[in-house]
């Protein structure tokens, strides 16, 4: 019986992780990051997405916001990474009817 | 009685004392706002001061008492809220720069039905920013918590924690998003309820997020709370998603009795991570109740520590959308870290906010599970207050060089997720230093505040955590 093999690529969050296990943290840590496809972003990848939020940030301002934004996306992961099955859905608001 | 002593009685027991005539609003309110005049330089709870609107109720609830026209529990007793309520023609500045001299037109549904039942309005309370500032760099700088000044009262309803432990406050209303009321109640060792969602209106609440939001009560003890919140409850056109769910009479659950009543313990998350103290006085007032006649059940939400991350994509989502506007024309006047977390959740995806909406609908089909087990479900309240950011680290939620852990949400974000009822209270102090308070909550299905109500007094009455007071 072949066994099913999903290939997920690793998480900035996972990387850090792991690099953690093996000693590596603080800048040596971001530096492999950043030049991993962990998903890490970057002002220049913001400062693209500005047109689809329909609001321009200044370089400096992206800076902030980038690592801001890096930050959050590494506390969703565990979310991104959750498997909901498909019957589930968004429950938008508490509906005391439904519970 | 001394003045200066009326202001460490119960809500209650003024209430009492102002139905029998033994004492005059007019009193009371003055001893607190002497109060109020000697530590809020210390302490910074109470951004505005209505001194002359307090006055003029306290004198108009005096004479209508005497005229034989008592308005019920809150007659004549002050209070006061967090300054995220409007309140007509008086100050409310949100915490923040941006709405500093804010004066509005309107008045909350809150505030509304306090001032209809003839609470005194003593002030507008501190908070963080908008409900979710820094906390140091918030527009009008930090409360301090009395326990211990250069300890954090939390947020974001600071001023309401601080207030009430310093007596400066019998009563106060804070809101709760993510926990904001029940965070404040356990690093200054007071009462705070967000009940049911839609138990209460959120019209005229400065919105965090519509979805989460709740304003509730902040007291001294339970039955103040279960006061307040008979006040407050009930439908209001003027918010849809409120409830046309009858208000039961609350004072019906304060008996002291807890015999039969079922408490879920849950096996995992909600005991994991906690301060080892936060623990131990948690099992222990579990045991006392038990002792009282309560029985324990385990029960499991199995999704628990997804609460957390998925609750904070739909707060900041929903604020960034909120602020959209002001975030544009001054993102200047903004607390650094508010600013950081609306313009970084500008970029968040609406998939992710929908799946985060997905992992509500899985925490509220777990959260009806436990209580088909049980009438309440105990959890630790939080851990011990810890100290205020000092203001160099406190401009940015980014610290650099590590990934940021998966936002836990204590033990309270899954409340604001599912829109389930909890009460935290007191049940001891840390026993190393600093002494600092521990709280224990209990959850119920929605629309079950008697129960929460029945739990939290039996064990309130069978302790005097609640009765010890700061030195300050």
């Amino acid at each position: 019986m072949k066994s099913k093999i999903t290939e997920k690529p690793v998480s900035r969050r996972k990387m850090l992780q792991l690099l953690a296990a093996l000693g590596i943290t603080g800048p040596a840590a971001t530096e492999i990051l950043a030049q991993s496809k962990g998903g890490a972003l970057s002002p220049e990848i913001l400062k693209t997405a500005n047109a689809l939020i329909d609001q321009q940030f200044s370089d400096e301002r992206l800076k902030v916001v980038t690592a801001a934004l890096q930050r959050n996306l590494d506390q969703f992961q565990i979310v991104r990474d959750l498997e909901i099955d498909d019957s589930v859905e968004p429950a938008p608001i508490f509906n005391a009817k439904l519970r | 009685m001394a003045n200066n002593d009326l202001v460490f009685q119960s809500g209650r027991e003024l209430a009492a004392m102002i139905k029998a005539r033994k004492i005059s609003p007019v009193e009371l309110t003055q001893a607190y706002l002497d109060r109020i005049a000697a530590l809020n330089p210390k302490l910074n709870a109470f951004i505005t001061v209505t001194k002359d609107v307090a006055l003029a109720q306290a004198k108009q609830a005096e004479k209508d008492i005497a005229a034989g026209k008592y308005l019920g529990a809150l007659h004549g007793l002050p209070y006061a809220p967090k300054d995220i309520l409007a309140t007509k023609g008086i100050l409310t500045t949100n915490g923040s720069k941006v709405t500093a001299d804010w004066v509005p037109n309107y008045e909350s549904t809150v505030t509304e039905r306090l001032a209809r039942s003839g609470a005194v309005l003593l002030g507008k309370l501190n908070l963080l920013e908008f409900a979710m500032g820094s906390g140091t760099l918030s527009g009008f700088g930090p409360a301090r918590n009395p326990w211990h000044t250069d300890y954090s009262p939390s947020g974001s309803s600071s001023g309401s924690g601080a207030a009430l432990a310093a007596y400066m406050t019998p009563l106060s209303i804070g809101t709760d998003t993510g926990g904001s009321i029940r965070g404040p109640a356990s690093f200054c060792g007071i009462v705070g309820l967000k009940q049911t969602y839609g138990r209460v209106s959120r019209y005229g609440v400065t919105t965090l997020a519509w979805t989460l939001d709740h304003a509730g009560p902040m007291t001294k003890t339970v039955a103040d709370a279960a006061a307040m919140l008979q006040v407050i409850a009930g439908h209001d056109p003027r918010d849809p998603t409120t409830s046309r769910e009858p208000v039961p009479d609350y004072s019906k659950a304060l008996t002291g009795n807890v015999k039969g009543l079922r408490i879920g313990v849950p096996k995992t998350y909600f005991f994991e991570n906690q301060n080892p103290e936060s623990d131990k006085a948690t099992k222990a007032a579990i045991q006392k109740l038990v002792e009282m006649g309560a029985t324990t059940v385990d029960v499991d939400v199995p999704h628990a520590k997804y609460a957390g991350s998925a609750g904070w994509i739909v707060a900041m989502a929903e604020a960034a959308c909120f602020h959209e506007k002001r975030l544009r024309q001054k993102p200047e006047l903004f607390d650094p870290v508010v600013r950081e977390r609306l313009e970084a959740a500008k970029f968040y995806s609406a998939t992710d906010y929908l799946k985060a909406l997905r992992v509500r609908s899985i925490l509220q089909d777990e959260m009806a599970k436990v209580f088909e087990k049980c009438d309440v479900m105990a959890v630790p309240g939080g851990s011990p207050a810890s100290k205020l950011e000092p203001p160099e680290t406190a401009k940015s939620d980014v610290k650099p060089g590590s990934a940021a852990p998966a936002f836990r949400g204590g033990n309270t974000f899954i409340g604001n997720m599912t829109g389930y009822p909890e009460i935290v209270i007191p049940c001891g102090f840390t026993t190393a230093a600093p002494t600092l308070p521990l709280t224990i909550g209990f959850y119920a299905k929605p629309f079950d505040e008697l129960n929460l109500f029945r739990a939290a007094y039996a064990y309130e009455s069978a302790t005097d955590w609640h009765k010890k007071r700061p030195t300050l």
